[in-house]
């Protein structure tokens, strides 16, 4: 009986606990049965898969997963849709290198410098140095979690309304600074993605704004259709126009050992988007989008030669790869201590907690502590499990940007338009995928940038649902939004980061007036 | 048909006379207008409702015009933007280093979305599984005119496809008008 307990679907009364060393054990006997950590290990292939194909990502991935899992009881189920995250992340981060396709809006930031690196020949590099920065990233993140679970509730309730909105405008601010390209373009594509978000039922003032008369667009525009359409189908329309590979030259056979040399020779860097990552990842609903573009920002801002960044600078990739992981560590903290989720990936895991009759917030860590290590031990063995598998398949996966366009962009348009519609089962999200597919096509052609669609996108309702959040908590008084710490310090860096742009154009000029 | 490409190498002659910065204003001409459409729809919506699209469109309506004036004042060569000239630029436009004119581009951009129309009836008609077949199939054949091969992708695409979706995650897969009626 007392081996019965240990495999799967074992009654939750007999394992779960709010003590620490009991939480430990079981969390540790749960993934050591044969049998579990066998589904540790598909869930992590799986997450890599889903990860990798273009606009699947996280939450389709979990959402999939939950009635699989169902059966398996809590700690199980938590455990597989854990790993999968720790896959998805690094499986977002491979298409973003190799196809200019984030796998979900974390992974956008990877992209700014790892689609050039795989463009120069320099895929395997860029996926060995995501890789180990993904790994060490989670491996901190995870540490950084361990030492705050006594500190859960203050880190999570730290953050009011207001200091929510002001991240979510931070962080469009920074990703118009930071991604390629003129501030004013990026400001238009950025404000174009705000426009997209407003559409659809407002949760806040129950209007629908923006529908056209339509029941499809009650629901408002979807992210899945909108990140696949305007990454995934414009890219191949690029490829199979150009009719080139995705890398016009040979690939280097010494990316894995430059790939890892990056890593060790920008450790800096490293620990800093680790650290930065982990922060941001801890503000609920907008870290996890803003983490990565975050420390992007920051590690070009310290660079000594900050305009390579965008170009094929690895440092882009160690920053944001190794954010986009530690963010998980971070993210966790208001997800399981308060039930308010870190990101969309988390909302699911959530939903995945209430399926399976646990509630979320501060009872979670009174009586179910063990699904917190479970999490904790699951990312770790996740993280290190899709490292080591990228770092093998590095070489492999960097041929697929040889692959005549041809044969790649059916069969990428296919899996993409699947997926748009495997996210919802309707239909019209196939049509709207391709519409933004030519949408997309155009605004590479006509040069505007797609990233500071997407996490507007994303960031638009979070600030304009806490804006009003606000203003109800302060009854309509406006100095709410500049009264606190925390708002006063976010606004002060949003007003940096817009100046950023100014500082480089004087000082550009001022090394050409140098020059000549 | 070689009627048809006479006319279509005209067309597509004609449209690559035409100064590229004129179909970048016209992209965002067509943007501003659907800006200026939500501005329009937002002033029959409450106070709050309307609070975010009016602040968000319109300076966007306001940088779109600034984008449209520096844009259409290039080929008159008046530099608007002065030492601002860095505000207004691009991302840069990949350059695939093809030895195609303008005019071939435009004509493969005109097929390419006349395959995605295609993709979309396919899908429609069809549904997922079969469609990925036909279609993939067709669009290498057409492509590389190797039968084998575009069979093969098309065989590999549906079993990738049956495989991941149907059997391992078991998500709803749309089987298609005439799917249905079987």
């Amino acid at each position: 009986m007392i081996e019965h307990v240990l495999l799967v679907g074992d009654p939750i009364a007999l394992q779960q606990t709010g003590e620490l060393p009991e939480a430990i054990r079981i969390a540790i006997e749960t993934i050591a049965s044969p049998v579990n950590f066998l589904f540790l290990l598909l869930g992590v292939f799986l997450g890599l898969l889903m990860g990798a194909l273009p606009g699947l990502g996280g939450p389709v991935a979990l959402a999939l997963l939950i009635p699989i899992t169902y059966g398996l009881g809590a700690n199980v189920s938590i455990m597989i849709l854990a790993a999968t995250l720790g896959g998805v992340a690094f499986g977002g981060s491979v298409t973003a290198i190799l196809f200019n396709t984030p796998g979900d809006a974390p992974n956008a930031a990877t992209l700014l410098d790892g689609y050039p690196l795989a463009r120069q020949g320099r895929a395997t590099e860029a996926i060995t140095a995501s890789a180990i920065a993904s790994a060490s990233g989670a491996i901190i993140g995870l540490v950084l979690l361990l030492l705050s679970v006594p500190l859960v509730r203050e880190f999570a309730l730290a953050f009011h309304s207001v200091d929510i909105f002001w991240l979510a405008v931070f962080g469009l601010v920074a990703v118009a600074v930071v991604s390629r390209g003129g501030i004013l373009a990026n400001l238009i594509a950025g404000a174009v993605g705000l426009v997209l978000a407003f559409h659809g039922l407002n949760p806040v003032t129950g209007t629908a704004r923006f529908t056209w008369g339509t029941i499809y667009l009650r629901d408002g525009i979807q992210l899945v259709p909108l990140i696949i359409g305007i990454f995934a189908v414009s890219e191949m329309l690029v490829l199979a126009r150009d009719r080139t590979t995705i890398s016009e030259v040979e690939i280097d056979p010494r990316g894995k050992l430059q790939g890892a040399k990056a890593v060790l020779e920008n450790k800096f860097v490293l620990a800093q988007g680790s650290i930065v990552g982990w922060i941001v990842g801890v503000v609920p609903g907008a870290g996890g989008t803003v983490a990565n573009f975050v420390s992007y920002l920051q590690a070009q801002s310290l660079a000594r030669d900050p305009d390579s960044f965008g170009t094929g600078d690895v440092r882009g990739v160690i920053a944001s790869e190794a954010a986009n992981d530690a963010k998980d560590g971070g993210s966790m903290i208001p997800t399981l201590g308060l039930g308010i989720p870190g990101s969309a990936s988390t909302a699911v895991l959530l939903g995945a907690l209430v399926v399976n009759g646990v509630v979320p917030g501060p009872s979670l860590f009174r009586e179910n502590l063990q699904l917190v290590f479970i999490v904790v031990f699951a990312l770790l063995i996740s993280n290190v499990v899709t490292s080591i598998v990228g770092l093998l398949a590095a070489s492999r996966l960097s041929k697929l940007t040889r692959i005549s366009p041809t044969t790649l962009v059916p069969l990428v348009l296919f899996v993409a338009v699947v997926g748009a519609f495997v996210s919802r089962g309707n239909v019209g999200d196939v049509g709207l995928t391709l519409l933004f597919g030519v949408v997309g096509f155009y605004m590479i052609k006509f040069e505007m940038s797609r990233i500071p669609v997407i996490i507007a996108f994303v960031l638009g309702p979070i600030a304009e649902q806490n804006f009003h959040r606000g203003l109800q908590i302060s009854r309509g008084d406006y100095l709410i939004f500049f009264e606190r710490p925390i708002s006063l310090l976010l606004l002060a860096s949003t007003i940096l980061v817009a100046l950023l742009p100014l500082y480089r154009h004087v000082r550009r000029k001022r090394s050409g007036d140098d020059g000549s | 048909m070689s009627g048809t490409d006479a006319v279509a190498d005209r067309l597509f002659e004609r449209l690559a006379a035409v100064d590229e910065v004129y179909y970048t204003s016209a992209f965002y001409t067509l943007l501003l207008g659907y800006v200026l459409l939500v501005l329009l729809a937002a002033r029959s919506y409450s106070a709050d409702a309307r609070l975010f699209p009016l602040l968000v469109g319109v300076p966007l309506a306001v940088m779109l015009v600034g984008k449209l004036f520096v844009d259409l004042a290039e080929p008159l060569e008046i530099d608007v933007a002065g030492p601002f000239a860095d505000v207004f630029e691009g991302i840069g436009v990949y350059d695939a280093d093809t030895d195609v004119t303008r005019a071939e581009r435009y004509r493969r951009e005109a097929g390419l979305l006349l395959w995605l129309v295609a993709l979309l009836v396919s899908v429609w008609l069809l549904g997922f599984l079969l469609s990925s077949f036909v279609y993939v199939s067709a669009f290498v054949y057409y492509y590389e005119r190797n039968p084998t091969r575009a069979f093969l992708v098309g065989g590999i695409t549906t079993a990738f496809l049956y495989v991941l979706f149907v059997r391992v995650l078991s998500a709803p897969i749309y089987g298609g008008v005439l799917g249905s009626l079987l």
